[in-house]
């Protein structure tokens, strides 16, 4: 929000040339405004409705459960110890993410609507666990970080932990926290 | 297969029915739709080679022999084939000064790519990647990044680069796919997927369709023998809400998605190899041709052809074997490996032909796993591949493996035991090997029996014991033309307990036992060999709890235990079968008849004995009359005759007679109810026995029931009956072997079976 302070020279020289209309003090634009503004126009809240959210949450959801097979097949190459195809998968994963999940939840929409909110925080989850997967600790902390900050007043909120357990917000943080050593 | 002909009035194909049918016929069904679309562009009314190839991304990853077919009737619509349509149109384009434009060099890519799939064009492939990547500056283009990833993974495929067609696949989801499902999304919710001005994006369905077909189909028809399992990432998400899922452009059952379903749910299975896409698509593979093996086996025996399906099975589970890299895979492979195995030997028994079909998946190697399997059982099962699918599975498929080795050994040992030589006879090397195959799983069997859980061993795996211990027996009772050793008599003897140890309701085997016992010199001993074992069924309370609730056979097995408890049916077991019940009928019969024979002379002998008691009570009183003995008391000593008192000498020798029949007769009646009592008693007894006996018989289809049902209930019973008592194997003591007992042993022996009393 841009402060839009009164320049007290001005109104110095203003009071100088005896100019004594308030009206003509404050007009002549933002840098003359005595009010801090506070845009309304900005402030409008543009909350998807509809097919276009139900559009949403169905990309979040099928999102969400691609990720839990790529955390999977990851998984299960490093059981295998098939470095090659990890070192594969990885270079796959990465960009995926970047491209596909990333974009899902750096939008404001996913955060301020209230149905989003879950699955966002789903997302964020099932990011941080790949991420530990793959073995990114600076993505897994700012992701967990993330967390903790875009959803600081909600952690009581339900969400599906990637493993598919149902837990608090709060409990999917500290499980993270565990799963991933804190990364 | 595909029927297709043209209806020339109509433009369209009609296919039969089938489910490759309904993809090619979904197939040329849009392209003709896009053909007609573009046919306003290009004023035609008949559709172009060039139409069919902008669409091909719908039927280019069809099976060969689809495509080829596709592109037949194709060329019928067209009028030309697509090689005629290659060297017309692009060397023509070529010599032009101006380079071929986007979409000619895609076209051209992709009919190369085209005929070298159907086999027209053997620099096909080679001139189809050249062609591509001519197009890699305008990779901008979906449609261009789709060809040409998809023409680099068909170059990866033949040249069986595994981690090139990883990372092809994997280009295309994450270059082509991934952008356009956000846009695919938005048409599918505003229903603007048909419309043409959606470009590429409404192909999605069809790309994922194709994607599917390349990794699961094309990577094992190419026989890919490398590592995928990156692309089991790939094959899961498309199970989620996308083959399949969109059957105004696909028909559900013109996808592969039950295919695609079956790998996924064997990827994550308790079969699986730690999640193994290479291996679970290999084992797929192996398992068909397995199929087909097994098919051409029953219907033809060893046909070139069944040898030859044989030979394409065992080379599938090898590769899907070289992708195995868990105890969890390997032993799925086995299990599957050894079933062949026990098929070409059941071949071999059922045809009476030599087995000469190397299969390099041993019985023994099996043993080898199971035991590795076995030792991780309280320890790290979980590293054995186990991790995903739980403790149970793990469990499962060891109890799995062993009963295919089981029915392996047995099938192998049937086969060597029908083997005969010119003679018409069965040769002892072959013996050798059948007695080896049954002591081989006998031994391993011994080394796991007796686990309390109940983990280690399928409960029918003590069935088995008892198979193989006959099996041993009867091998050494043929070994050298039947002339067996006394110690290989004993041998056989000490299996027959062994065995019925296990299953003491095959009837058959307690005659065999006493005819082992016959030629070992030793009949004698057969109660004291029987009696033992008999006594267990007598004794079990498994058994017991099990007749109480009316379990499977529980009657028959009462009738057993029955008979049993009466030593003298337990005699019929040794000696007795349904060919000679009728024989005991017709001797209890002679018996019974005999017994009122008896009864009747007792009754006329005390008929005679009397009148000659009253005859000489006569002679007695004439002769005191005469004598007046009557009036003066006789002297005590009045024997003979004595002048003056009447009493001749005749009278006198008459009276010494009388009395002397009378003596004899009293001892014929003593002899003949002596007689009596015993027919009686022998009567009795068999009137008791051989009912009991009879009662069991006529239930020998258990057998059959146990061998073919591996999950029979009765199976659960025998396991908890061996664990009851420790299976008797010792032989006979020497004590019921010695002479003299044995001697009066036979004795009674005898005397049982002719009816003689206890």
């Amino acid at each position: 929000m841009t402060r839009n302070r009164i320049a007290p020279i001005p109104v110095v020289l203003a009071m100088a040339l005896g100019v004594t209309t308030t009206g003509c003090l404050f007009q002549g634009g933002p840098d003359g405004a005595y009010f801090e503004r506070q845009s309304g126009r900005d402030a409008v809240e543009s909350q998807l409705a509809g097919e276009a959210l139900a559009q949403r949450k169905y990309s979040m959801r099928r999102v969400r459960r691609d990720l839990g097979k790529f955390r999977l097949t990851l998984e299960q190459l490093q059981r295998h110890g098939k470095q090659g195809g990890i070192d594969r998968f990885v270079r796959f994963a990465k960009p995926y993410v970047a491209d596909r999940v990333d974009p899902l939840i750096d939008q404001n929409d996913a955060i301020s609507h209230p149905e989003l909110r879950p699955f966002h925080a789903e997302l964020l989850l099932s990011k941080a666990v790949l991420m530990y997967e793959i073995g990114d600790a600076r993505a897994v902390r700012e992701t967990i970080g993330r967390l903790e900050r875009e959803f600081a007043s909600m952690t009581s909120m339900l969400v599906l932990y990637p493993t598919g357990q149902a837990v608090t917000l709060e409990q999917g943080i500290a499980l993270l926290r565990m799963q991933t050593g804190g990364a | 297969m595909m029927q297709t002909p043209i209806d020339p009035r109509r433009g369209l194909v009609r296919l039969e029915a089938g489910p490759i049918a309904r993809v090619a016929r979904l197939a040329l069904t849009l392209v003709v739709t896009g053909a007609a679309a573009a046919g306003a562009a290009t004023q035609a009314t008949q559709a172009t080679w060039n139409d069919y190839l902008d669409h091909a991304y719908v039927f280019a990853a069809a099976d060969e022999d689809d495509l080829r077919g596709l592109l037949d009737r194709t060329t019928l619509a067209v009028g030309r084939n697509l090689a005629e349509y290659h060297a017309e149109t692009f060397p023509a384009l070529a010599a032009r000064k101006a380079p071929m434009t986007e979409i000619q060099l895609r076209r051209k890519a992709i009919a190369e790519l085209l005929l070298h799939r159907t086999g027209e064009r053997a620099s096909g492939l080679a001139d189809s990647v050249a062609t591509i990547d001519q197009l890699s500056d305008r990779l901008d283009r979906h449609e261009n990044r789709y060809w040409f990833h998809t023409i680099h993974a068909y170059e990866a495929l033949a040249s069986g680069d595994a981690a090139a067609f990883v990372d092809q696949i994997l280009s295309v989801w994450l270059r082509v796919i991934t952008p356009l499902e956000v846009p695919f999304e938005t048409y599918k919710t505003l229903a603007l997927t048909e419309n043409g001005n959606a470009g590429f994006v409404r192909t999605l369905p069809h790309l994922y369709e194709s994607i599917a077909r390349l990794v699961l189909v094309h990577s094992q028809t190419a026989a890919l023998d490398g590592d995928i399992d990156s692309l089991g990432a790939i094959a899961r998400v498309l199970t989620d809400e996308r083959v399949g899922a969109d059957p105004e452009s696909i028909p559900s059952d013109a996808t592969s998605k039950a295919f695609l379903d079956h790998v996924v749910a064997r990827l994550d299975g308790a079969e699986s190899d730690g999640g193994s896409l290479s291996y679970t698509l290999a084992l797929i593979e192996a398992e068909r041709a397995h199929q087909r093996a097994r098919k051409h086996l029953a219907d033809e025996g060893f046909s070139p052809e069944s040898e030859a399906a044989v030979r394409d099975t065992v080379a599938a589970y090898q590769r899907a074997m070289r992708n195995a890299n868990t105890l969890q895979g390997q032993v799925a492979i086995y299990s599957r490996a050894l079933r062949q195995v026990g098929e070409v030997f059941a071949t071999g028994e059922r045809t009476g032909a030599e087995v000469n079909l190397d299969i390099p998946f041993s019985i023994e190697r099996a043993l080898d796993l199971y035991r590795s399997l076995h030792a991780a059982k309280d320890g790290d099962w979980a590293r054995q591949g186990y991790v995903d699918q739980g403790r149970d599975a793990y469990l499962a498929a060891m109890k799995g493996l062993w009963s295919e080795l089981q029915e392996a050994s047995f099938n192998v040992a049937a086969y060597y035991m029908s083997r005969k030589n010119a003679a018409g006879e069965t040769s002892d090397e072959s013996i050798v090997h059948a007695i080896n195959t049954y002591s081989r799983y006998l031994h391993a069997f011994e080394d796991f029996a007796g686990d309390p859980t109940g983990e280690s061993l399928p409960d029918s795996a003590y069935f088995g014991a008892y198979m193989a211990a006959r099996g041993i027996g009867d091998g050494v009772l043929f070994f050298a033309g039947g002339d067996a050793s006394v110690d290989q008599l004993d041998e056989a003897i000490a299996q027959y307990q062994t065995a019925l140890g296990y299953f003491p309701f095959d009837r058959a085997l307690w005659s065999t036992l006493a005819v082992a016992l016959q030629r070992s010199g030793r009949e004698s001993d057969f109660l004291a060999v029987a009696k033992p074992i008999a006594d267990r069924v007598v004794r079990s309370r498994h058994l017991d709890r099990w007749i109480e609730n009316d379990g499977d056979w529980g009657l028959p097995m009462a009738n057993f235990r029955r008979a049993f408890e009466n030593d003298r049916s337990l005699v019929y077991f040794g000696f007795a079968d349904e060919t000679r019940i009728g024989e005991l009928e017709q001797e209890f019969a002679r018996l019974q008849t005999e017994r009122e024979a008896i009864a009747l002379s007792i009754a006329d002998t005390r008929t005679e004995r009397d009148e000659l008691h009253a005859a000489r009570r006569e002679a007695h009183r004439l002769a005191a009359e005469m004598s007046g003995e009557n009036e003066i008391p006789a002297p005590p000593s009045v024997t003979g005759g004595i002048p003056g008192v009447g009493l001749t000498p005749d009278a006198s020798d008459a009276r010494t007679r009388n009395s002397e029949q009378i003596a004899q007769l009293g001892l014929d009646l003593e002899r003949l109810a002596s007689s009596h009592e015993r027919l009686d008693a022998r009567i009795e007894a068999i009137s008791q026995s051989l009912p009991t006996f009879k009662a069991t018989l006529g239930h020998d289809a258990l057998l059959g029931e146990l061998s073919a049902q591996r999950d029979h209930p009765v199976h659960g019973l025998l396991r908890r009956y061996a664990e009851e008592y420790a299976p008797t194997t010792a032989p006979a003591s020497a004590e019921t072997t010695s002479s003299g007992g044995s001697q009066k042993a036979w004795q009674t022996l005898q005397s049982w079976m002719e009816g003689g009393a206890e």
